[in-house]
């Protein structure tokens, strides 16, 4: 448990979230290396297979990131990844895997900031919860 | 429109019932059987698949006949012509028939009917020769009958199992629950196996990974250990068991440090398990392959054997030894006489048997010397008839079996694929395959239960039995095989295997869960545990047997340095004449490898997946390595369904007294790719 | 007429003497035969006893009657056989004899456009549990002191079982105290909340009947009252308005069966709540590590409709040939699957391994049902809750506006 380095697959929507990303990147704003960061156009793609798959592979957290509900470029696949990610949550939280593991955050194009910062705080977050206790099942 | 018949899976010897759905003369589906005892509407991935290969595009239509290096199609009468004067020409001794463990018993019983009174030989044998033919070697002159000595659903009741050279859970899914459901009990279980397999993983409370082989030495010293903390069973041993004394006198002799260094087992985990098994109120041994497959199996089984008359942990239910049949028909098809010293019903082969069939066949003369084994018949025979046996996947040095078959002068394979053994065939009859005929099978506790026909046989495939009969026909003898039907033969059956007398198709098709023999009359509801009161040998008692360690016959050296065990995984059955054609199973496992532990592959370098060339002294094999410390180091495992990558290339042909192959081990070198 | 009520009897005196409580239910099915309202009827048949039967598709009329009398001990997968073998009722009128779930579990398939719901007809029948078949078997024998093959009826009544066997002599169990013994119906029947088929078109019981030969009928749609009318204008049923004491009576007795279901939910869920994290996840391991891959619990799913899985071998999610397969394997099931599990039980019946699937999926439908407010099975209008959205989740940003964190710390708050 010492020492481990948590592992983060991050879901990011094209319009906002990957934008903020990018800003933050181009700012020289300073964030944790943990996160891997995947873009889809929209986090209402987000299928909760990829988020399960994620963890089944090894990842100890899961951060996803959309437009601000009613800010949507697809109008409502955030609102559809809220519900996804909330189902989620239970059934991990069901199954005996911290529900914490999954975050799902609205950060804007222009919030590059809140997003450095939701990052860090999500990765010190995993990070006291352990590693994944889906690992060592899986091996 | 829609219609459920009710039949039995045909793959392992649980036999676990399932409806098959039929429309319009397809099936299409496979439906839980939830009142069926032993299946209770549960199917593992084989069963719920089971129906699939039937519509394979290769399966037979039509006989084949060999014109040069090629099989061509040809008319029934055409191959059946050609198999008759063949037949006709040939003496008895150079004649073989390979029968099969998955015939149904009616088809079984007209094969063998077929050799001894057709063609006059004894040489008749099945791929039991493969799997328990030292199970009769070691529970005949101890308790009489090799049989499963308990019922597949009293297996919830013991407290204690020992769980030996079998993995249950991916070979016996069916009879693996109820082990499970003790084990919610409360109930211990031993796994002896020098595997970690998903067994040991799951259930075993004790897991005795001893060096493979060496079962004869650990249960002497479990014995030992029995009689040094006064836990026998003085009453039973008493009452029931003759020759204590003797094996008293030979354990006694025995040194414990001796048998923990020859197996590689602690002598504290040899006490635990011994100490656990001995003090259960009802101990159950469960034992197949992993016994049985060695030069030494018939002495494992009576070590077994005596452990359990020693502690009196035999005629409960759930109790007893209890060997594992692992085909449809692997304890039918020997009930039905397909041994080289057996006549139906075990008859032995003395004056009582021959009369006894001269009379009810209606012959002059029967063959009275014993006849060849499988391995004999296939190096010594000249003409063979194969049926549902594929020993070019499934016989020890296949190449060498390869060499044999080819060289024959004749060889007729029956069979519902053109299998690997079938392709080397002078002639190929196309038979109806499970679901497309009517019978009985016996499965792995003495049940008789019916399958049913659902779907007609594809193109001119006919039934087995049909196919006999004809020949007979077609050889002078019709009014011997005058059988208008399944039901006709099964009459027949009742009359030659007293333990079948009271078992008929009436029965069987009211009851669901079938009827355990022995069954001697039509009121009687079939049989559950046996020896409840005597034993099957002469004088009714149980007879202690002393045996020695042997090693077995091929250890690693400096040539050889690895040991090499074969088996099975869930998802394939056997040589995967079925399985493999069988989309969802074959997906799952495509194809062979090889289970190597880390540190041996660290030290040759290999990783998971790469290829790798394993040698033994009868070939060579390439396939996949699979990196995993279920084995213990020095020890590589493959399951052996997989003609392309067959285990059996490099398996010994060498035989136990009872002419069982030592299948489970055999010494083999890895070799790089391009070494 | 929904929502009126009818005290019924067949008018035909074979069917009420073969049928349940006055064979309404035969006489209906016969008439929608014989009306040619449906081209075939499905309902379940017993084979050989009492204990095992089959989904069977009637199209003649006379057959009906082999059908007749309810069977506790059966539980055949009606709706995924109607979708599997059937063609989903596309091209043929059929009328369904269902169990809530089984209704339930075909309104499901309906939504996700599985079954053709116009061309269906449901009758259904109240359910208060299915025994399974070797269980109630050896509790007849063991508990009862009867040959299983003597019993001809099965009652369930408030708390208790009765059996009536071929004599016409009964006995009586308290129900309760056999199952503390391990005996009783399967385990999503006794946590099964919905008693009275309210989603068929017509729905028939015991519950509210005065007299033994009594069928209690509730209209639940349209087209159930247009087809009890013309079953009583044709002469094959013949029906009275109950009381007001009758009509009490049946709201009586449901509530109380679902009390006693709600109660066993709570006593069953409870043993997992008040685990902790690591717990919890030992607890569902334990069970997941002897799964198979028989893929049983997958194609008796009524839920489960893909055409290609992703859990097959060769999707490449699952990685192929082990067993116990990854965790991805039952995760990605349920996550498909929990928002509109009906606890039919299928699932746990097909087991192998006896994992107890419908409890873990039924379990996370409960809080899945109050976090979206939605109950799968009730109205094919109704959209499965993640695929859709509602307009006034535009306006709130609260991202856990769904998610009830309650059980995090393992303590119940």
């Amino acid at each position: 448990m010492n020492g481990h380095e948590p592992r983060i697959i991050a879901f990011f929507c094209n319009f906002c979230s990957y934008l903020a990303a990018d800003m933050a990147g181009v700012s020289r704003i300073q964030y944790p290396p943990n996160v891997r960061i995947i873009r889809l156009m929209c986090t209402g793609r987000l299928s909760p297979l990829y988020i399960l798959e994620a963890f089944a592979r090894g990842a100890d957290g899961v951060l996803v990131a959309g437009c601000h509900p009613g800010d949507c470029h697809f109008i409502k696949g955030n609102l559809y990844a809220r519900r996804r990610v909330s189902m989620l949550k239970k059934l991990l939280e069901m199954m005996g895997i911290d529900p914490r593991r999954l975050r799902l955050e609205w950060v804007s194009a222009s919030e590059g900031n809140k997003l450095a910062n939701v990052i860090k705080e999500f990765v010190e977050e995993v990070r006291s919860l352990g590693a994944n206790p889906l690992k060592e099942v899986n091996a | 429109m829609i219609d459920y018949v009710p039949t039995i899976c045909p793959y392992c010897g649980c036999g676990c019932g399932m409806y098959l759905v039929v429309k319009e003369g397809r099936i299409v589906g496979v439906e839980p059987w939830k009142e069926h005892p032993v299946s209770e509407g549960k199917l593992c991935p084989k069963g719920r698949n089971s129906y699939e290969f039937l519509y394979s595009h290769d399966r037979l239509k039509k006989p084949l006949v060999r014109r040069g290096d090629r099989l061509v199609e040809g008319s029934w009468e055409d191959a059946l012509r050609r198999v008759v004067n063949e037949f006709r020409d040939t003496s008895p001794e150079d004649f073989g028939i390979l029968a099969s463990g998955k015939t149904t018993n009616e088809e079984s019983y007209v094969l063998q009917k077929f050799g001894r009174v057709v063609i006059g030989t004894n040489n008749i044998d099945y791929c039991a020769r493969f799997c328990h033919a030292t199970t009769v070697g070691g529970l005949g002159p101890t308790l009489g009958s090799g049989v499963m000595a308990s019922s597949v659903l009293d297996y919830e009741l013991p407290d204690c199992f020992l769980i030996a050279g079998v993995n249950v859970q991916e070979t016996f899914p069916a009879i693996a629950r109820r082990i499970k459901r003790a084990k919610e009990r409360g109930a211990k279980i031993i796994v002896i196996d020098p595997r970690k397999t998903l067994t040991a993983k799951l259930y075993a409370d004790i897991h005795l990974q001893l060096f493979p082989g060496t079962d004869v030495a650990l249960i002497n010293g479990m014995m030992r250990v029995i009689l040094d903390e006064g836990l026998e069973n003085g009453e039973f041993i008493e009452k029931r068991t003759k020759g204590f004394e003797e094996l008293k006198e030979y354990l006694l002799s025995i040194d414990l440090k001796e048998v923990e260094e020859t197996t590689n087992v602690s002598l504290d985990e040899i006490k635990k398990a011994a100490e656990t098994y001995a003090g259960a109120k009802t101990g159950s041994i469960l034992y197949d392959e992993g016994i049985t497959e060695y030069t030494t199996g018939a002495e494992k089984i009576t070590a077994l054997a005596d452990l359990a008359l020693l502690t009196g942990h035999v005629g409960k239910p759930g109790a007893g030894v209890n060997p594992m049949r692992g085909q449809i028909n692997g304890e039918g098809t020997g009930d039905m006489g397909c041994f080289p010293v057996f006549y139906p019903g075990f008859k032995p082969l003395t004056e009582q048997t021959f009369e006894f069939f001269r009379d009810v066949w209606n012959v002059e003369s029967i063959p009275e010397k014993a006849g060849k084994t499988v391995m004999e018949m296939l190096e010594d025979c000249k003409k063979l008839y194969i049926v549902g046996f594929n020993p070019m996947v499934s016989a020890p040095h296949v190449t060498r079996v390869k060499e044999l078959l080819e060289q024959k002068e004749f060889v007729v394979v029956q069979d519902i694929f053109l299998t690997e053994t079938a392709a080397l065939a002078d002639v190929v009859l196309p038979s109806a395959a499970w679901g497309e005929k009517m019978g009985t099978h016996t499965w792995t506790d003495r049940r008789v239960q019916l399958v049913r026909k659902a779907v007609d046989p594809p193109g001119e495939a006919i039934p087995d039995w049909q196919i006999i009969c004809r020949l007979a026909e077609m050889m002078g003898y019709g009014d011997h095989f005058e059988y208008k039907s399944p039901r006709d033969i099964f009459e027949e059956i009742r009359r030659c295997v007293p333990q079948y007398r009271g078992i008929s198709y009436e029965r069987l098709e009211k009851s669901s869960g079938g009827i355990q023999w022995p069954c001697p009359s039509e009121d009687h509801p079939g049989t559950s545990t046996m020896f409840v009161e005597r034993f099957n040998t002469p004088d009714g008692f149980g007879h202690f047997g002393v045996v020695q360690y042997r090693p077995p016959a091929e250890l690693p050296d400096n040539e050889y340095p690895f040991m090499l065990t074969t088996g099975r995984v869930i998802f394939h059955y056997h040589t995967g004449t079925m399985t493999r054609r069988t989309e969802r199973l074959s997906n799952e496992v495509p194809t062979g490898f090889a289970v190597i532990h880390p540190e041996n592959a660290e030290e040759l370098g290999i990783m998971d997946g790469d290829e790798i060339l394993l040698v033994s002294r009868r070939g060579r094999v390439k396939t996949f390595a699979r990196v995993s410390n279920e084995v213990a180091r020095g020890l590589i495992f493959m399951p052996f369904h997989f003609a392309e990558r067959a285990a059996n290339i490099l398996t010994n042909p060498v035989l136990a007294p009872t002419k069982m192959p030592e299948f489970k081990l055999c010494a083999v070198r890895i070799e790089r790719e391009g070494s | 007429m929904e929502g009126r009520m009818y005290l019924a009897i067949a008018s035909d005196v074979e069917m009420r003497r073969r049928g349940e409580c006055g064979g309404v239910v035969t006489a209906l099915l016969k008439f929608l035969l014989e009306s040619k309202t449906v081209n075939a009827v499905l309902a379940v048949k017993k084979r050989g006893n009492r204990y095992d039967g089959v989904s069977q598709l009637i199209t003649d009329p006379e057959e009906v009657l082999e059908c007749a009398g309810s069977l506790h001990c059966v539980s055949p997968n009606i709706a995924k056989n109607l979708k599997n073998y059937l063609d989903g009722a596309q091209n043929m009128k059929i009328a369904v004899v269902c169990k809530p779930c089984d209704a339930r579990a075909i309104v499901e398939l309906t939504k996700r456009e599985q079954v053709n719901f116009e061309n269906l007809i449901l009758i259904g029948v109240n359910c208060t549990g299915i025994f399974p078949p070797n269980i109630a078997k050896r509790m007849l024998v063991e508990e009862y002191g009867v040959d299983p093959s003597e019993v001809v009826r099965e009652d369930i009544d408030g708390k208790n079982l009765i059996i009536t066997l071929r004599d016409g002599s009964r006995r009586m169990r308290d129900l309760e105290e056999l199952e503390r013994k391990g005996y009783g119906r399967r385990a999503n029947c006794k946590r099964c909340d919905v008693k009275i088929p309210r989603m068929a078109d017509l729905a028939c019981g015991k519950w509210g009947a005065e007299k033994e030969d009594q069928t209690f009928v509730e209209v639940c749609s349209e087209r159930g009252a247009e087809i009890l009318e013309n079953a009583v204008k044709s002469g094959y049923v013949i029906v009275e308005p109950p009381s007001r004491e009758a009509i009490e009576e049946r709201k009586r007795k449901e509530t109380e069966a679902i009390e006693f279901a709600r109660k066993e939910r709570r006593e069953e869920f409870a043993e997992i709540e008040k685990m902790n994290l690591e717990e919890r996840f030992k607890y569902w391991n334990g069970y997941l590590e002897r799964c198979v891959k028989c893929f049983g619990c997958r194609d008796v799913c009524p839920i489960c409709y893909c055409r290609e899985c992703y859990l097959e071998a060769d999707r490449g999610l699952v990685k192929p040939g082990r067993i116990p397969p990854e965790r991805m394997f039952p995760l990605v099931r349920i996550a498909h699957v929990a928002d509109s599990c009906v606890n039919c039980g299928q699932c746990e019946d097909a087991c192998p391994m006896e994992i107890p699937i419908s409890k873990l999926c039924s379990m996370l439908n409960q809080y899945l049902s109050s976090m979206f407010r939605y109950i799968p099975g009730m109205d094919p209008r109704e959209k499965p809750p993640l695929t859709m959205v509602t307009d006034g989740e535009f306006s709130v940003e609260d991202i856990d506006l769904f998610f009830n964190l309650k059980f995090v710390s393992g303590k119940p708050s």
